[in-house]
């Protein structure tokens, strides 16, 4: 239990896979036009990340070594496609809304990260957490991001009007304001963590167990 | 056995086993999601339709329709008009018909749209059914505030305006363009005219036959 609880925090706060990890950015950038993109993106990634992080925690013994990304790009694939065929024959009105993100998960490099660097060597249950916490973790990010474009590009959120439409800056909500706005959120939580005696993480920060690099040399690259 | 032979077979295994499990999947949702396709078509058609009670697929000369649609000024490379349902009453007579149409040339690509047309030649209604354009200039197509301009209206063609639209005539309606979107607007108009020339061909070779 305490393992779960601590791979949810891991996922949602210190490995924030947008905001830390800085994973997953096309879709991050691309489909956080308004809140409720947002939150459905991120929502489909949680539900196939923790399908694949199960699947391929419960075959960690079987796949060999040498053909490990193949396998689990195939098995990733496959959890994507599945979830499309339910969501388009029992939900429909959930994949209306989310059908144009449903193919593009497969592509999302948080989920080939999680299962290169946890689900591999971890058995089913914390890897069902990993993907868990990881998944709400973006979800939380892309939430954050959506509602601040949607605010000042659109002058909604949810679709309610805040802002009267004169005050809103379009350009929010195009790609450029995609890159402003996560900028800011990056700051801001880097200047939190700062505050809270917490170094900004650049690149390798010595946490060789949630790394994928496997340089072998932790400490050096961080001091340099 | 060699390494890589075993990598191999154990790569090839976990592949086919995601093939077959897909194909299940794919068969047990076939039925329930082909519903769901033919529950959206229907609520499709009510949106622009809504006098009609049953929507059956008309089979009609799409070459030669589309000849006549180029004939009128729209090729096909600008607006390629997909299938046309006839809307009828419960006494089984023909209201309307919903065309589906895609304009080629909006700022993001193809947009796909049906156009409701009562009998007389009235545009019943417009709705999206597919649209990649720009958030918050071209998506505003995608709104009433849009959308209905082309709502009952009798008229040979439709125009855009960008200093407000007057009286629409027999002949000519004005549609007020979405400001920053002039070549969303375009299109969406190309797009009616094109359902509005197609319903012409229909009409007027079913006059023809009689």
């Amino acid at each position: 239990m305490k393992r779960a609880l601590e791979r949810l925090y891991n996922g949602i706060i210190k490995e924030n896979p947008t905001f830390v990890l800085m994973l997953g950015m096309c879709p991050t950038l691309a489909t956080t036009t308004s809140l409720m993109n947002g939150i459905g993106m991120g929502l489909t990634t949680t539900l196939v990340l923790v399908l694949s992080n199960v699947v391929i925690a419960a075959l960690r013994n079987l796949i060999p070594n040498g053909v490990r990304v193949p396998a689990y790009i195939v098995i990733v694939a496959t959890m994507v496609t599945i979830v499309q065929f339910l969501l388009e024959a029992y939900l429909p009105s959930i994949n209306d809304a989310l059908g144009i993100y449903i193919p593009l998960i497969v592509v999302n490099c948080i989920i080939l990260g999680r299962a290169e660097s946890y689900a591999s060597k971890n058995p089913v249950i914390p890897s069902l957490f990993d993907g868990l916490g990881m998944g709400l973790g973006f979800t939380v990010a892309l939430s954050l991001l959506g509602a601040f474009r949607e605010l000042l590009g659109a002058g909604t959120v949810l679709g309610y009007r805040i802002i009267p439409e004169n005050f809103s800056i379009s350009i929010f909500v195009l790609a450029p304001g995609a890159f402003f706005v996560l900028a800011c959120l990056v700051a801001a939580q880097n200047k939190i963590r700062a505050a809270k005696g917490k170094k900004p993480q650049e690149g390798c920060n010595g946490d060789c167990g949630g790394c994928t690099s496997r340089c072998g040399n932790p400490k050096e690259e961080v001091e340099a | 056995m060699p390494k890589f032979l075993k990598d191999a077979l154990i790569l090839c295994a976990i592949t086919i086993s995601s093939g077959l499990l897909l194909g299940l999947i794919y068969e047990v949702t076939k039925a329930p999601r082909a519903e769901q396709e033919i529950r959206k078509q229907q609520e499709a058609c009510e949106a622009v339709l809504e006098s009609a009670d049953t929507y059956t697929e008309l089979d009609y000369d799409a070459a030669a329709a589309a000849s006549y649609i180029e004939g009128a000024g729209i090729t096909p490379s600008e607006v390629t008009v997909g299938s046309v349902m006839e809307g009828k009453d419960a006494a089984g007579m023909t209201v309307g018909y919903v065309i589906t149409v895609t304009p080629s040339e909006g700022y993001g690509g193809d947009i796909e749209f049906t156009v409701g047309i009562l009998n007389d030649g009235t545009v019943s209604g417009v709705s999206i059914l597919s649209i990649g354009e720009t958030p918050g200039l071209g998506m505003k197509a995608d709104t009433a505030d849009f959308l209905d301009q082309f709502a009952n209206i009798k008229t040979k063609k439709f125009v855009h305006t960008k200093t407000g639209k007057g009286e629409p005539t027999e002949e000519l309606a004005e549609i007020d363009a979405i400001s920053g979107a002039t070549i969303t607007t375009k299109a969406m108009v190309k797009g009616v005219n094109a359902a509005l020339l197609c319903f012409d061909y229909l009409t007027g070779k079913e006059d023809s036959a009689e």
